[in-house]
């Protein structure tokens, strides 16, 4: 990922306008709660600054290129609010806020006492802050770690990248606000009633899992079609042709038709395998990535090779599943698109973490024009890779990261924290 | 023909027409006598405990089995038997895999019974692992990184200097050695090294 001069020297400027704020901050009387110690009270009132900074660059950014009205976005600096007293909680707390805004929408930063959160809220909602920031509203939460030294999310320390990246991407999902379907009203005004909040959370509950219903289902229709096309063109057009070798009069010698029918099985095999990962099962995941890896050598004549380092633990069948389609995916993108001629994969297991490289020496990308690739190739691989890390923070605490650089290569690396942590926050 | 001296052989197969078929091919070889068959893990397992034959020819997917690699390590473990798997199976992961589980021999199905008769004949001599000639396909099937690796060797380098240059660890160099052993039918790494010189990779780039 790499700046251009304009966005250096401003996020430059901007670092300097952010020194200034951190003084101002430090300067207000903020109670430090009694039982947190005041570096991280100051530490806390940084990191807000720096996202504050973020935010304030990327809104600049943003209105510079759109020039639109309703979509103008400006952004409050970081200020201390108490919060009004609620019925049924406990004692009131002083809150760090930054706040970025749209015409309707605002992306709400609040921190008090190792914990950063973030809240997608309507303007019109946000006179009133017990209702503005509730946990339906809540995009993502931060915890300091125990020494006071990261930032957490689901379990996992955050690098300072990682926070620009979360950052954007709350950002955009501010900026994409207006198109999510609006929430009907009159629920909405009852959402403070215990009772009709709840109708409506099992509401929205509902949808989703028909929604869910109606992708699974999509998903599996997508799957047979493709297996029925593959079997059509790969398989049936073979033993056609085995048929017409034995009735016809062009006979097909032994080792002609000894060929072909290795070819039918090579096909039927690579289909099998496509889709049952039997394998997975018999085999365990080591010696079934190393056969990807040896297959896709194959294929490509890349230089591949697998590290396989420390005893993998005993995963349930689905987080293996989801791994192996991690690394199935990844191994495809790299086939299809880097014209890498180096690919390592690795797979590291320490008591605590497993993690997971997958690497290439390709042409690479950039991540800002993959969304451009998605739409115009049709692919979703990346997209895909984030679903699955998902799927596996079922289980454990997951992340997937795809680093990108072009004519560089691609690293795509999954990190998964096996114990000691509850699997979701 | 001497009934006390020839080798005992236990056939697991699931298979019918292929287990009738072992078993009568390896009966008409002298020196081998086919002690028992059984068509599925379970059962296989206990007559091999009890028989303790020389030589277990495996099937690598059978019926009523956990999975195969719990199978023949459970296959291997029975003293004083030898296993050899026959499978259809080709994958060269998985073949080494199943190898690193202590098994001496790996055919593929394709073999006849003579190669079969004469592999088993070769692991009682005390020759192993033994792979089936056509998963030695020689230099045609020797991967990218496999050059690599063969030309590093050429060079005198050690596992650990190949490992460095290679940005990996030393395990899988060794491993991706031990597997060109097997491809190449050579027997120790001196054997590698010569080879590689010979073909020429040192020469490479």
């Amino acid at each position: 990922m790499s700046l251009n001069p304009l966005l250096r020297w401003r996020s430059l400027w901007l670092s300097s306008l952010a020194k200034q704020f951190a003084e101002l901050i430090n300067g207000f009387d903020i109670e430090p709660p009694p039982a947190k110690s005041e570096v991280s009270h100051k530490y806390l009132a940084v990191f807000i600054d720096s996202i504050y900074e973020q935010l304030y660059s990327l809104a600049h950014e943003f209105n510079r290129h759109l020039q639109t009205t309703h979509l103008r976005i400006s952004v409050i600096a970081p200020e201390t609010t108490k919060e009004t007293d609620k019925p049924g909680q406990p004692a009131p707390e002083s809150y760090l806020r930054c706040r970025a805004s749209t015409a309707a929408w605002s992306l709400s930063v609040r921190a008090c006492k190792g914990l950063v959160e973030f809240f997608l809220v309507p303007v019109r909602d946000l006179i009133v802050l017990s209702k503005a920031e509730q946990d339906s509203k809540l995009l993502c939460k931060l915890y300091l770690s125990q020494d006071g030294m990261f930032w957490l999310k689901d379990g996992l320390p955050l690098s300072d990248l990682e926070i620009e990246v979360l950052v954007k991407d709350l950002f955009k999902q501010l900026v994409l606000a207006p198109m999510r379907t609006q929430e009907s009203p009159e629920l909405e005004n009852f959402s403070n009633l215990k009772g009709e909040a709840l109708t409506h959370a099992i509401r929205q509950l509902i949808l989703d899992k028909q929604n869910l219903v109606q992708k699974i289902i999509t998903q599996q229709e997508e799957m047979q079609k493709g297996i029925s096309r593959e079997l059509h063109d790969a398989v049936i057009s073979d033993v056609l042709m085995v048929k017409r070798a034995f009735s016809g009069d062009k006979r097909l010698s032994d080792e002609e038709l000894l060929e072909v029918l290795d070819q039918i099985t090579h096909k039927l095999r690579d289909i099998c395998h496509e889709l049952a990962p039997r394998d997975l099962i018999d085999w365990g995941l080591p010696t079934v990535i190393d056969d990807m890896l040896q297959r896709s050598a194959e294929r490509s004549g890349c230089d591949c090779s697998f590290d396989h380092q420390g005893e993998l633990p005993d995963l349930p069948q689905a987080v293996q599943l989801h791994i192996y389609r991690i690394v199935q995916e990844a191994l495809n993108n790299i086939e299809k698109y880097s014209q890498a001629s180096l690919v390592r994969v690795s797979l590291t297991c320490s008591n605590n973490e497993l993690k997971l490289t997958i690497e290439d020496n390709g042409q690479g990308f950039e991540p800002d024009k993959l969304e451009l690739r998605k739409s115009r190739q049709g692919g979703q691989g990346m997209g895909n890779l984030a679903q699955r890390a998902e799927l596996i923070r079922c289980f454990y605490p997951a992340r997937v990261k795809v680093e990108s650089k072009q004519q560089e290569g691609t690293q795509v690396t999954l990190e998964i924290t096996l114990q000691g942590a509850t699997a979701n926050f | 023909m001497d009934v006390t001296q020839a080798i005992t052989v236990l056939i697991v197969e699931d298979h019918q027409v292929t287990l009738d078929g072992l078993r009568y091919g390896l009966a008409n070889e002298p020196g081998i006598s086919v002690v028992g068959t059984a068509t599925d893990s379970d059962s296989g397992l206990k007559l091999a405990q009890n028989l303790r034959p020389d030589v277990v020819l495996l099937d690598l997917h059978l019926p009523g089995q956990s999975g195969p690699k719990t199978m023949v390590q459970a296959y291997c473990n029975i003293p004083g038997t030898k296993v050899i798997i026959f499978s259809g199976e080709g994958r060269m992961a998985f073949i080494q895999t199943v190898l690193s589980l202590g098994v001496v021999g790996y055919l593929l199905k394709s073999e006849n019974v003579s190669k079969i008769a004469e592999t088993i004949q070769q692991v009682m001599a005390g020759k192993q692992p033994i792979i089936s000639q056509e998963l030695l396909a020689g230099e045609t099937k020797v991967t990218k990184s496999e050059q690599e690796v063969l030309k590093l060797l050429s060079y005198g380098m050690k596992y650990q200097d190949i490992a460095e240059q290679r940005q990996t660890s030393p395990a899988t160099v060794r491993k991706q050695c031990e597997l060109l052993l097997l491809k190449l039918g050579l027997a120790n790494r001196e054997e590698l090294i010569a080879w590689a010189v010979k073909s020429g990779y040192g020469d490479c780039k």
